[in-house]
């Protein structure tokens, strides 16, 4: 009976902080929908409160931070709490990066509301729903400890490099073919590159979950493979 | 339990249950305790932590005057218990180490007593009749985290007990006062590891339904059990702050020397 | 097997020091061993029921140690009865209550030293206190009270010994449940203490049964032809008895004086007993 006790003990601390990343994760995912939706919809008030946001999203770092900083002083945590608090930290800083990107695809809203409107955005939002996907879904691969989600999410980067690369095709053929497109073109060039660092930092957050689980370390193993061989590319 | 609210401006020092105004304390010529001030949030619980003969040991033992069983100590100063000067000509300490009740750095449960009466020992040598007995038994035992291992056991000597029980079968015995304060001289120091954590747990769970001060020279423990924490050094009070502040950025050099070990 | 050698052939020191020690255990009882035996060759062919129970007699084949035997034994309890609280309450005070200073260590020291006072002093103390002073005559009381004076120092110290084993945290977790320092000494000191007090105490009287020199000094009678009715009666004891009967010239007393001899080292023999039982029995209820 008391064993079961202590467990809670410890894990009130787990289980707060995890709430905690939790609602962060909502509201990235939250921050990078809306501004998709304002780039899409010319909605320059939208834009705003993303832009706006971030600084919420920021103090929530800041809170999480300071959260698993008291946890590990307090705690002491070891073995897997120990690999639990240090995955939340880097979690917690790849998505308040997210926010940022939420928040620099805003600010290119802002930018091109400005311009005349342009043709309709096919790609990028379907981009955008590919990178918000994958928050979720590290999230809730984080969330049960499931390394076999964590795994297809880093599958499904490939995924999201390629729409980047036939956005970019996309757009520089229409900067050949107008010059007037080109600041246009370059703006949202930049919306789908932050799109793409979105989808790549959710790999990173699956590899922390990967770590959290199995102690295992997956990170820069692509690279590592890429350069033994190099006909792979 | 991590304390997210050290922002929010609520403060529970405002009304201490216990509280010293500079208080001194002296073994004979030795000064033990300089001038120490300190409030004792109600209902949370305070760790007091600093090398050994810091005086930490002293200190809780002038909060329910025990350090007058040791000849040749003596005390200037007030130490307030609700508001009332635990020191004052009206205050009896017997009465007073009824409210305010101590748990040892030994398990020291009486070898001539059954578990049963180990725990209803404080209220017999308060010369109080007990009719229903086994209902405060199992209420102390079952505070005291101690009820399911020993309920069918309760005939059997205190000593035949683990030292973990032993200590819980002395939290119980001092719970079954019902005290308001419940002091607790490095309770773990003689225990294995299981039954520190064991105790510890105990002490998450008395906090709320009592005051409880621990010193502990096991800042870990500290760190882990406590709401707020002072650091005592040479007789002095250092630092007096939320734990987490202590333990993540202590104000002074010398707490921070401490906390992180590099101490001398 | 080269590691025992070593050691034995190492160790003949030891062994030299080893054998001195046996020799030192033998002697005391072989002397002890020759003691009752002689006792026992002298003293056998009159110990039976009619010894016990009879009469002193000038016929040494009739005389018995019943009045002996009564008195030491009425004795034994009046000396227990006065010593035990007085020894327990001193012991109680120096221990618990009295704060270091020089009057309490000049007590202390003092003690120590009447435990090797000679018993005659003691008995010529009992004659001019009690006998005379107190006009207690030669009474059994008198008697009492000059073992109980006797026994004093020695019941004193063995109860400080066994207050000093209860530990300092006891106490201190008696006074953090708000005791004061009565219930604590009272509840919780000595229900710890008092197994190993009873048994020094036992002890002790165990050599006070065979005291002869005070109870001399203090003219106990040494033909007494009836028992003790109360503590003011006359008295006599077992050692004195056997003292007389050894002084007669008949040879015929001689015998009875063995046999008496074997009846007192029955008796002490049988508190020591009690002592050991006692403590085994007591400190099964006190769980270390």
């Amino acid at each position: 009976m008391l064993s079961t006790r202590k467990i809670k003990s410890f894990e009130r601390d787990i289980e707060e902080i995890t709430e905690a990343l939790t609602q962060m994760g909502g509201m990235v995912e939250k921050s990078i929908l809306t501004a998709i939706l304002s780039l899409n919809t010319r909605n320059t008030r939208l834009a705003k409160e993303v832009i706006r946001y971030d600084q919420d999203i920021d103090q929530k770092e800041i809170d999480i931070d300071r959260l698993c900083i008291n946890y590990i002083a307090l705690q002491q945590p070891k073995a897997s709490d120990l690999r639990f608090v240090t995955a939340v930290m880097k979690i917690n800083n790849e998505l308040e990066r997210m926010g940022d990107y939420a928040e620099s695809i805003a600010r290119q809203t802002l930018f091109l509301a400005k311009k005349p409107a342009w043709r309709e955005l096919v790609n990028i939002p379907r981009m955008a729903e590919i990178a918000t996907s994958m928050v979720r879904e590290c999230l809730d691969a984080f969330l049960k400890r499931d390394v076999k989600l964590a795994y297809e999410v880093i599958a499904r980067d490939e995924e999201a490099d390629k729409m980047q690369s036939k956005i970019y095709k996309n757009l520089l053929n229409d900067m050949l073919t107008d010059k007037e497109n080109i600041e246009r073109a370059s703006s949202l060039l930049l919306v789908s590159s932050k799109l793409e660092r979105i989808a790549d930092q959710s790999t990173n957050i699956c590899e922390e979950v990967i770590y959290l689980v199995t102690g295992k370390i997956v990170r820069h193993r692509e690279k590592v493979h890429a350069l033994s061989s190099p006909s792979d590319s | 339990m991590l304390k997210q609210d050290i922002k929010k401006p609520k403060n529970i020092f405002r009304s201490p249950k216990m509280r010293s105004d500079n208080l001194k304390a002296w073994f004979g010529s030795h000064e033990a305790l300089n001038e120490i001030s300190l409030s004792i949030p109600t209902f949370h619980v305070t760790a007091i932590i600093g090398p050994s003969g810091c005086g930490k040991s002293t200190f809780i033992r002038c909060l329910n005057r025990m350090h007058e069983v040791v000849p040749g100590t003596r005390i200037q100063g007030n130490v307030y218990l609700d508001e009332v000067d635990i020191y004052g000509s009206s205050i009896n300490p017997v009465n007073l180490r009824k409210r305010v009740g101590m748990v040892f750095q030994k398990p020291n449960p009486f070898p001539t007593m059954s578990i049963r009466d180990n725990v209803l020992a404080g209220l017999r040598l308060q010369g109080m009749k007990t009719y229903d007995s086994d209902e405060v038994v199992e209420k102390a035992l079952v505070r005291a985290a101690l009820w399911d291992e020993v309920k069918d056991i309760l005939k059997r000597p205190g000593l035949s007990l683990s030292g973990g029980q032993q200590q819980r079968l002395c939290i119980a015995r001092a719970l079954a006062l019902e005290p308001e304060v419940l002091l607790m001289d490095e309770p773990c120091s003689a225990l294995d590891p299981i039954a520190s954590a064991k105790i510890e747990e105990l002490i998450h769970e008395l906090r709320g339904k009592y005051t409880v001060v621990i010193v502990t020279h096991n800042m870990q423990q500290a760190a882990r059990v406590s709401d707020v924490t002072a650091f005592f050094y040479m007789g002095k009070l250092v630092e007096f702050d939320y734990t987490e502040k202590i333990f993540t950025n202590p104000k002074y050099k010398k707490t921070e020397e401490y906390v992180t070990g590099r101490f001398g | 097997m080269i590691f025992k050698k070593k050691f034995i052939k190492e160790s003949t020191s030891e062994n030299a020091f080893k054998a001195i020690c046996f020799v030192a255990i033998l002697l005391p009882i072989l002397l002890i061993i020759v003691l009752i035996g002689d006792a026992l060759i002298d003293g056998w062919s009159r110990l039976n029921l009619d010894f016990l129970l009879g009469l002193p007699s000038r016929k040494a084949e009739i005389a018995g140690l019943l009045p002996a035997l009564m008195g030491s034994f009425y004795l034994m309890l009046l000396t227990a009865a006065i010593a035990i609280p007085l020894g327990l309450g001193a012991a109680i005070y120096l221990e618990e209550y009295a704060s270091e200073s020089f009057l309490t260590s000049l007590i202390e020291i003092n003690i120590s030293n009447l435990a090797g006072v000679p018993s005659i002093i003691y008995g010529l103390l009992g004659l001019e206190i009690f006998v005379r002073m107190s006009h207690m005559g030669r009474s059994l009381l008198a008697g009492a009270c000059t073992l109980a004076l006797l026994l004093l120092p020695m019941v004193i110290m063995v109860s400080r010994e066994s207050l000093r084993v209860v530990p300092k945290s006891l106490r201190e977790a008696c006074f953090a449940l708000g005791a004061d320092r009565f219930q604590t000494i009272w509840k919780v000191v000595l229900p710890m203490s008092f197994p190993g007090a009873l048994t020094g105490i036992i002890l002790s009287m165990a050599r006070a049964i065979g005291e002869t020199a005070p109870l001399i000094t203090i003219g106990a009678l040494t033909y007494v032809a009836f028992l003790p009715d109360s503590i003011h009666s006359a008295f006599t004891a077992m050692p004195i008895q056997i003292f007389n009967w050894i002084s007669r010239p008949q040879k015929d007393f001689h015998i009875n004086a063995a046999a008496g001899i074997i009846v007192l080292l029955l008796v002490m023999l049988i508190l020591n007993a009690l002592a050991i039982w006692l403590r085994a029995r007591l400190q099964r209820k006190v769980y270390w």
